[in-house]
């Protein structure tokens, strides 16, 4: 009963365990998920952060410096015309020849595509040719006294050009007054300078007029070079801001401004370039630092995420490991303990068998193998609580006692005296089957008699009997008994036992008369 | 550097220009179909894709002088013709040299002083666009008489049996005349009063412009000039003189121009009277082309100045090597003249102007 009490606790132990283990991994795991996604949204938030503030500084140094490239190529060509001017007045040209020669000279000096002078009378000078004009060049009609003027040109051909003009000051060529000195620069060396592309993308820089159309005939982003930047930016604003967006342009005012265009946030970034009435634009698509920021972004969340993938497949192997063992554990310590059980049952029943096998040996007598005295009093014990409380009907007791040992140990031996013993014992036996033998003495011997035996009683005491008159004559066992039944009164086994050895003591003298060796 | 940059942007620049004349080749075949009888079978309103002509020139250098009617951009636009073409001539390592002047206003006077002063200087060919041709022709006569190389190009020639060796422009003034005045009639319906604008009194292309115009209004009799008057090639005089006309002619319903400055002038007059006054011109004047664009000109005639001022230096390449008009080059080469409508602006703006 115990060891199965046992086994119960120990498969309640088992699946509490593994319980606990599973569970432990799920919250582990979803610990580690939630983590993740937790990371994972702070990161999407802090990405556009950091667009809102990558692409305002971005867009604002872009428009600056390529503005500052744009101021650059200018300033340096009014230099590069200063310069020409100032050799100018050192050389004596006196003729035309010598003219276009010095600025061939100039041009390839300084790397200029076209360089030319213009006279009092808006006759123009260059390497190659003579011209008047006027007509041709607008900005002769407007030419400041110092500083600059630069403005750009569509000829007949549609081509434009951008010309930087400078004025120049006391110097005389063929009696004549030169009133500027300008270059010529193709638009599209400025497109050039300004290209920036992205793959597919179109450039993200422009440069509009104040009144919002496009100088360089370029495509800006997805606003079309025919386009008039201030119109489509407009229409996609809301009211007052489209206004607002005019006024900084007219102003030449240095500003930034997003605005949806398609499926995605634009933004635009405008600055003046000084000295024109030009602004430096660049768009961008928000997406596209976006993208490269969350480009990045998400390789870090995927790394992150396949590092917590393999720490949770990490940590599942870890404990479904730890479940095995446990649950392995658990089974081994039940199937020791079952074996311990079984081995202890068995040392129990062999203790038993051992402790039966003593109980036996202490009561059995050696010789015979009869029960010995122990035995003997044991029963009587036994029997005496039973008669007492009168659960015995039927009972009965031989006396019995060996004729001639002494006889036959002196004569024969203790050997033979011992075999008289054991033929003594046998006979006892071969004729009271179904009853308890004792040896009770050295030559003394009693038989309890209960069952089938008792019912037969006076047939086997007469036979018995009759066998020991003959073994007086062939040498076998002698053997005196005598019977005694339980009667009314009797209390103990010895009242019986009494009656049956006064019995026996009485067929001993009839034995003795018929030839046996009897002691007195 | 500079000359490969160069190089590379005309071709880009070509590339693109090529692109427009197939479209405008397009838009032109397909306004043929609705305009029908007075239209132009498609064709390069200007030729802007032009290459020298195969002819290898003897010299290595050459200095040309030319000299025109009057400081306007209509020969500016012929200017950008000889300048491409000079161009090509220098990257083939011929260096040519040339001077491109006219004065303020036009001038016989002026005309006749220049010409002579090129003849002390040493110049391979003389050029001139005629202001005046009974004037200046003697003297183009004179110099060849001198031995000077002469030739007269893009508006004007010399009068007939001047020794000039060649002449590159337009020939047909006279057609071009009677084909704006022939969309003028259609367009009212072969009944009306009209006025005609010429440019310089006694400049052949204008001259001969409006006796095309007065030949084709002297076909229907139901078409009346009320007036015929002379802007000097001015925009300010064309608009007061169109506004007098409009004072003077209630009725008017027309008006012919056949210069550049002429439909300019008019235009701003008709704006301002706001009246509906049909007005067919002459070239490619940019203000002119948005008042086409916009329906206040009905029609204007566009000539190819591109290809004039390009065939007017091959020309007087082959002239300063000696060659005489023949197999290598005509005595006249005929430049074409597009009449352009409404439809068309666009296209000739953005062509011409890179307006897009």
């Amino acid at each position: 009963m115990n060891t199965g009490g046992d086994g119960n606790d120990s498969g309640r132990l088992k699946r509490i365990t593994s319980i606990y283990v599973v569970v432990g991994a799920v919250i582990v795991v979803i610990v580690i998920a939630a983590t993740a996604m937790w990371t994972s949204i702070r990161a999407r938030f802090a990405t556009n952060e950091a667009v809102e503030q990558v692409s305002e500084f971005y867009l604002r140094e872009l428009a600056k410096r390529r503005s500052q490239s744009v101021k650059g190529i200018i300033y340096s060509r009014i230099e590069d015309m200063r310069l020409a001017v100032k050799t100018l007045e050192y050389e004596d040209l006196a003729s035309q020849e010598a003219l276009r020669s010095f600025i061939g000279d100039i041009e390839t000096l300084l790397d200029l595509d076209l360089l030319a002078f213009v006279d009092e009378d808006d006759v123009v000078y260059t390497e190659y040719s003579t011209y008047t004009g006027k007509s041709r060049h607008k900005f002769l009609a407007d030419m400041p006294d110092e500083g600059s003027s630069i403005s750009t040109v569509v000829q007949y051909t549609g081509r434009k050009q951008i010309c930087i003009a400078i004025p120049i000051q006391g110097v005389i060529f063929q009696g004549k007054k030169l009133k500027a000195c300008f270059v010529e620069i193709a638009i599209e060396d400025f497109a050039d300078t300004l290209y920036f592309g992205t793959g597919d993308e179109e450039s993200v820089f422009g440069l509009y007029y104040r009144d919002g159309s496009n100088l360089t005939n370029n495509d800006f982003g997805p606003i079309g070079a025919d386009e008039n930047l201030l119109d489509v930016v407009g229409s996609m604003l809301p009211p007052g801001k489209d206004e607002l967006l005019r006024e900084n342009f007219s102003q030449g005012k240095t500003e930034g401004l997003e605005f949806m265009q398609g499926q995605g946030d634009d933004i635009l970034y405008y600055t003046p370039i000084g000295g024109t009435d030009w602004m430096m634009c660049v768009l961008l698509h928000k997406s596209v630092i976006s993208e490269q920021i969350r480009g990045i972004n998400e390789e870090t969340i995927r790394r992150s995420r396949i590092q917590i993938a393999v720490t949770g497949l990490v940590i599942l192997l870890f404990f479904g490991g730890l479940f095995l063992l446990t649950h392995r554990r658990a089974k081994n310590m039940l199937a020791r303990e079952k074996k311990n059980s079984r081995t202890f049952r068995e040392r129990a029943k062999q203790s038993e068998r051992e402790l039966g096998q003593v109980r036996e040996l202490a009561t059995r007598d050696a010789m015979t193998g009869v029960g010995n005295k122990l035995a003997y009093t044991e029963q009587e014990a036994a029997l005496n609580e039973a008669l007492e409380k009168g659960q015995i009907e039927k009972l009965a007791i031989l006396s019995c006692d060996l004729n001639g040992l002494k006889k036959v140990n002196d004569e024969q031996g203790h050997i033979a005296g011992d075999n008289y013993i054991r033929e003594a014992g046998k006979m006892i036996c071969d004729f009271y089957k179904h009853s308890s033998v004792f040896r009770t003495g050295g030559d003394e011997f009693a038989v309890i008699m209960r069952s089938e035996d008792y019912d037969n009683r006076y047939r086997l005491l007469e036979e018995f009997n009759r066998q020991a008159e003959e073994n007086i004559k062939t040498g076998k066992a002698v053997i005196s008994v005598g019977m005694a039944e339980l009667e009314d009164g009797d209390r103990q086994l010895s009242d019986i036992f009494k009656r049956a050895d006064e019995s026996m003591y009485v067929r001993k003298m009839q034995m003795k008369k018929l030839g046996a060796s009897v002691r007195e | 550097m500079k000359s490969g940059r160069k190089r590379y942007s005309r071709g880009i620049i070509r590339a693109t220009l090529l692109a427009f004349f197939f479209t405008g080749i397009l838009v032109f075949s397909q306004t043929k179909v609705s305009f029908g009888d007075n239209r132009k079978p498609s064709q390069k309103v200007v030729d802007f894709d032009r290459t020298l002509d195969p002819y290898v020139p003897k010299k290595k250098q050459y200095n040309f002088y030319f000299t025109y009617r009057n400081v306007h951009p209509w020969w500016d636009a012929i200017a950008m013709g000889i300048e491409d073409a000079q161009n090509q001539y220098i990257e083939k390592g011929i260096k040519i040299t040339y001077e491109y002047m006219a004065p303020a206003i036009p001038s016989v006077r002026d005309q006749k002083t220049r010409l002579l002063a090129a003849a002390e200087g040493d110049y391979d060919v003389i050029g001139v666009d005629v202001t005046d041709e009974k004037a200046i022709s003697p003297i183009l006569d004179r110099l060849v008489d001198e031995g000077h190389r002469v030739m007269t190009f893009s508006s004007s020639d010399a009068a007939t049996g001047c020794k000039r060796v060649a002449y590159v422009g337009n020939t047909h003034n006279y057609e071009d005349g009677r084909e704006l005045t022939e969309a003028l009639c259609k367009k009212l319906n072969y009944s009306g009063e009209v006025a005609i604008l010429v440019g310089i009194k006694g400049a052949p292309c204008h001259e001969d412009r409006a006796r095309g115009a007065r030949d084709v209004l002297a076909k229907y009799p139901n078409m009346k000039i009320k007036a015929i008057e002379y802007d000097q090639d001015n925009i300010w005089i064309a608009k007061k003189m169109t506004r007098d006309i409009l004072e003077k002619n209630e009725n008017l319903s027309g008006i012919i121009c056949c210069n550049m400055s002429n439909p300019v002038g008019a235009a701003r007059a008709v704006i301002d009277s706001g009246r509906d006054i049909t007005i067919v011109g002459m070239d490619h004047d940019r203000e002119a082309l948005h008042y086409l664009e916009d329906g206040i000109i009905y029609c204007l005639g566009v000539q190819d100045c591109y290809s004039i001022g390009f065939d007017t230096l091959q020309v007087a390449v082959m002239i300063a090597d000696g060659l005489d008009p023949g197999s290598t080059y005509p005595e006249k080469t005929e430049e074409e003249t597009s009449i352009i409508y409404q439809e068309d602006a666009d296209h000739m703006l953005e062509m011409l102007y890179g307006e897009m």
